[in-house]
């Protein structure tokens, strides 16, 4: 069997922040049971289709998923397990510390752990994003995530502002998670966040500050054992997010919900980022799903490069050899060679060295 | 004159650029119906498409037309002309085919810069000269104010000048009737020995070189052979005709007349603009005077942008010098570019073209490195080499001397300028010769200036100083020695041999460190440090730092959606193939113009 993930996609968000283009509208409960209603469809009428796969992991992303409940949460979870073969090592939600009460729940319906929106711990950064919650609330979901899961990610912003202290943040959520996740803001065409700084009317981090800040989070988890597994994710031992993981080794998995993304037997597709559609079955069928293209069999080695790349464990070469059915060394032998500079190189593997993970493109630009 | 001779006239249009030359030309072709208006494509007389559109006239195109006044049918000869400085030499011949000109002048902007250049230029062809007063449908015009103008600053009578308007249509047959009243009817005996000028010349790939020209004595008919006189090489006519536009044949050709003459030649060479054609039979004894054999004075480097485009590339220029006799080209390498072509050209604005052309009629894309000049260096043991190309100047030891040719600079200007355009000129390493007002509004200025600082930006600087009302016009003048070196510029620490100049000593720390400064500009960062060094010899006099790159990479996670990361990868993969890589350095292919502009503050 094929070990796989399952994503679900919950497009739903009681405001939008200021930066955010990610696919949500504004929640809206018939709406939103509808969606549950297609959504356990989807999850149905896919299940014969994939009963080569095995589904290690559960990952309920957004949107804002919390702003489904506990019971709406367990009912899927409870559908995935009943169509699919399941074996979970991680079953994750993101939360926003808003909506986050009943963490109790969560765990009874199967889940086993637990992402945080905190993205700031400054109330003025906070708002300045759009986002909803004060920095103080977010604390205390952590905390309590810790308390009933023991496994917990905290979202952090970096590039929001100049004078963001982000060592203050690291100090105050270090602490209290066992994963970061620690993303450079980008200024997304559309958004009002984007407006507002070509407008001049804010201004957010330049280039150089969002590298110190990121240097920082880089140095301050180290000190705390929190050690990078890749370019935006940082995690104490054994805690790297397997989900996640999956992405970057270009394993299977299958994306359920309006704007979700697939990536199964070599194929990538993905439903249309509308609800509405979404609601009135569009996605039946799989008729709704884009269907990227079928690769060629050296572009799906672009992406193999590409995503193992940005890990800390790199790519793995027997895999590659046994994927591609050819030799890594003999076919990149010399190029990785001139890049050695920039390389760590093993028999099995072979690695981005950490001061030059964000500048990784120009390296993989030799490769591909 | 014969009565034949009494019914042709044989005139060209100068003007300013932009004073609507080819426009005034399309409307004399409508009204005289030589073509119809169906078939009448704007600025007819300008065949290829890089003339429509910057308006400007490369090609000299002539057309025969036929006007009847006052019961008589006359024939009327238009040859148009380039109106720019690196073809000064073509229109001066082009005019000397000519008897008379017709001036135009904008009724809104009066006497420009290139006004008087043409002026003097057909006044030195002995050619009586119709002033018109252009584009009087505007709100602005001032025709009174124009036409004193011209008599204060020409000296012309422009009392009786036709005020139309090209694009309107108004009053073109004023102007055509001027053209016979006032123009001076052709002479010259059609029974003498053969001489007919060529104006131009160009390939047809049927009939070989094609010769564009004024029959002056004798008369020419297929079948004769004649003889070029500047290089003696003897050929049998095999058609001779006139410009309908189109080539028409026809049985004789007689002095007075315009018109073309083919003879299986196979090298557009031989046919050189300016020289004289005579009967091999029956051969003139003297030449007409003013040929003179142009050599190339711009050299500069092009190479394909996609290296396996070469033969293209060599195709190409093959095609284009067919053509265009005054391009010259040979096979070169550089480490940088690898394989292209040296090219000589006429001037900056012939360059542009031939570029702009390969680029566009061959769908290539280039990468042309800076300009130079031809410089003749003495060796230590006596030897004389041509050096065109700055990386095979011999090294400094084995150099006795290097000399550069000089160019003699004119320069026609409202004396307000007369400040800044010397300055100008000093800046450039020009030694003034003479100062001399033609009237209160014009001012004259003479400097011998080296060739090689023209080429730098000099006509762009004018221009700017001048508010463009200051025009130029230069001949060779000979070489100079001077204290000349060869500036590298190192990446890296290694020689990129495309960007290497040849500069006099004075100016190689300023111009050093502008091209350090700029590369710096263009170079994207990389993966590591890359010092930008500007040297002499083994002395660096600039450095500036191509710091490392620190980031290109998306920090941004998705749910499993890659196609953004995918996407800014693929870009990055884009602006890769774009760049030539010198030993470890990637360079993009602007970085080899940029260093043209460099004195554009």
């Amino acid at each position: 069997m094929k070990d796989a993930g399952i994503y679900i996609h919950v497009p739903f968000c009681e405001r939008k922040c200021r930066y955010c283009d990610f696919y949500s509208v504004k929640k809206e409960e018939t709406l939103l049971n509808a969606y549950v209603e297609e959504l356990l469809k989807e999850i149905r009428l896919n299940a014969s289709d994939n009963l080569d796969k095995k589904i290690l992991t559960l990952y309920f992303g957004g949107g804002t998923p919390s702003l489904l409940g506990a019971s709406t949460v367990g009912r899927i979870i409870d559908a995935v397990t009943k169509y699919y073969c399941t074996d979970f090592k991680e079953v994750t939600i993101e939360v926003n510390p808003n909506s986050a009460e009943d963490l109790d729940g969560y765990k009874k319906a199967g889940v086993n752990r637990l992402s945080v929106g905190v993205q700031s711990t400054d109330d003025r950064i906070l708002k300045k994003l759009g986002r909803l919650h004060k920095a103080e609330t977010a604390l205390k979901v952590l905390e309590k995530g810790m308390e009933v899961f023991g496994n917990v990610s905290a979202d952090l912003i970096i590039g929001a502002d100049s004078e963001q202290d982000v060592s203050s943040d690291l100090d105050r959520i270090l602490p209290r998670c066992t994963h970061l996740s620690s993303y450079m803001l980008s200024l997304e065409e559309g958004t009002p966040l984007s407006k507002a700084v070509s407008q001049k009317k804010v201004s957010i981090a330049t280039e150089i500050e969002v590298l110190e800040q990121y240097k920082t989070i880089y140095d301050v988890c180290l000190k705390n054992g929190f050690y990078r597994y890749e370019v935006s994710n940082f995690s104490k031992l054994g805690c790297e997010s397997v989900h996640n993981f999956a992405y970057w080794k270009m394993k299977d998995y299958l994306g359920f919900g309006p704007g979700a993304h697939s990536y199964v037997n070599g194929e990538r597709y993905y439903n249309p980022s509308d609800v509405k559609a979404y609601v009135g079955g569009a996605h039946s069928g799989l008729s709704g799903q884009i269907s990227e293209r079928y690769f060629s069999l050296e572009e799906e080695k672009s992406e193999f490069i590409m995503l193992a790349l940005r890990t800390r464990d790199g790519i793995d070469v027997a895999e590659y050899n046994r994927r591609f059915s050819e030799d890594f060394f003999e076919r990149f032998g010399s190029v990785i060679k001139k890049l050695s500079g920039f390389l760590t190189v093993s028999s099995d593997r072979v690695s981005i060295r950490p001061e030059f993970l964000l500048v990784q493109n120009s390296i993989i630009l030799e490769l591909i | 004159m014969n009565d034949r001779q009494k019914h042709i006239r044989n005139f060209c249009i100068v003007a300013h650029i932009d004073h609507g030359k080819s426009t005034l030309a399309d409307r004399i072709i409508e009204l005289t119906g030589q073509v119809s208006k169906r078939e009448l494509k704007d600025q007819m007389l300008d065949s290829m498409d890089i003339e429509r559109e910057r308006g400007i006239t490369i090609k000299l195109t002539p057309v025969r037309m036929f006007y009847e006044y006052k019961g008589e049918e006359y024939t009327l000869n238009l040859i148009d002309t380039p109106g720019h400085v690196d073809f000064t030499y073509e229109v001066s011949r082009s005019l000397a085919a000519c008897e008379g000109a017709i001036l135009i002048v904008d009724a809104s902007q009066g006497i420009e810069a290139q006004t008087l250049t043409n002026v003097y230029l057909a006044l030195d062809n002995d050619l009586e000269i119709i002033p018109v007063i252009n584009k009087i449908d505007l709100p602005s015009a001032r025709p009174d104010e124009v036409k004193k103008e011209i008599e204060d600053v020409i000296g012309l009578d422009a009392s009786d000048a036709p005020l139309v308007s090209a694009k309107e249509g108004l009053n073109i047959d004023k102007v055509i009737e001027a053209v016979i009243e006032r123009l001076p009817a052709p002479d010259g005996d059609e029974n003498a020995p053969l001489k007919a000028l060529i104006f131009d010349s160009m390939y047809d790939n049927y009939k070989g070189a094609i010769c564009n020209i004024r029959i002056k004595e004798g008369s020419l008919s297929a079948g004769d052979r004649i003889r070029f006189m500047s290089n003696g090489k003897e050929f049998e006519v095999t058609e001779v005709g006139v410009f309908s536009p189109e080539m028409e044949p026809v049985k004789v050709l007689k002095a007075g007349d315009v018109g073309y003459l083919a003879a299986s030649i196979k090298n557009v060479k031989d046919t050189s603009v300016g020289d004289t054609v005579t009967n091999a039979v029956n051969p003139a004894k003297e030449p007409l005077k003013g040929y003179k054999k142009v050599n190339p004075m711009v050299f500069a480097g092009i190479y394909p942008a996609d290296g396996s485009k070469y033969n293209d590339l060599r195709d190409a220029l093959e095609k284009l010098n067919l053509n265009d006799a005054s391009l010259i080209f040979e096979a070169e390498t550089s480490t940088a570019l690898g394989f292209g072509f040296r090219c000589g050209f006429l001037g900056l604005l012939h360059m542009e073209i031939i570029e702009e052309r390969l680029e566009r009629e061959f769908d290539l894309d280039l990468i042309t490195t800076a300009p130079s000049v031809s410089y003749l260096v003495t060796k230590t043991d006596g030897e004389v080499l041509t050096v065109d190309n700055p990386s095979h100047l011999p090294s400094v030891s084995e150099i006795e001397k290097i000399e550069e040719p000089i160019v003699k600079a004119f320069i026609f200007t409202p004396p307000d300028y007369v400040g800044p355009i010397m300055e100008l000129c000093q800046e450039k390493r020009g030694v003034f010769v003479d100062l001399s007002y033609i009237d209160s509004s014009r001012v004259r200025i003479e400097y011998r200036i080296p060739l090689s600082e023209i080429v730098y930006d000099f006509f762009d600087n004018l221009k700017s100083r001048t508010r463009g009302y200051a025009s130029l016009d230069y001949e060779f003048d000979g070489y100079n020695a001077d204290d000349l070196i060869k500036l590298d510029i190192l990446l890296n620490g290694e020689v990129c041999d495309a960007l290497s100049l040849i500069v006099h000593r004075d100016k190689a720390y300023a111009r050093g460190r502008t091209i350090a400064e700029k590369l710096k500009e263009v170079i994207p960062r990389q993966l590591f440090e890359i010092p930008v060094q500007a040297a002499i010899g083994n002395k660096v006099i600039a450095r500036e730092t191509v710091k490392a790159l620190r980031k290109d990479v998306l920090a941004k996670c998705y749910g499993g959606d890659i196609t953004r990361k995918k996407k800014l990868l693929e870009k990055q993969k884009e602006g890769k193939k774009r760049m030539r890589q010198v030993g470890s350095v990637q360079i993009p292919s602007e970085a080899f113009m940029t260093i043209l502009k460099f004195d554009n503050k």
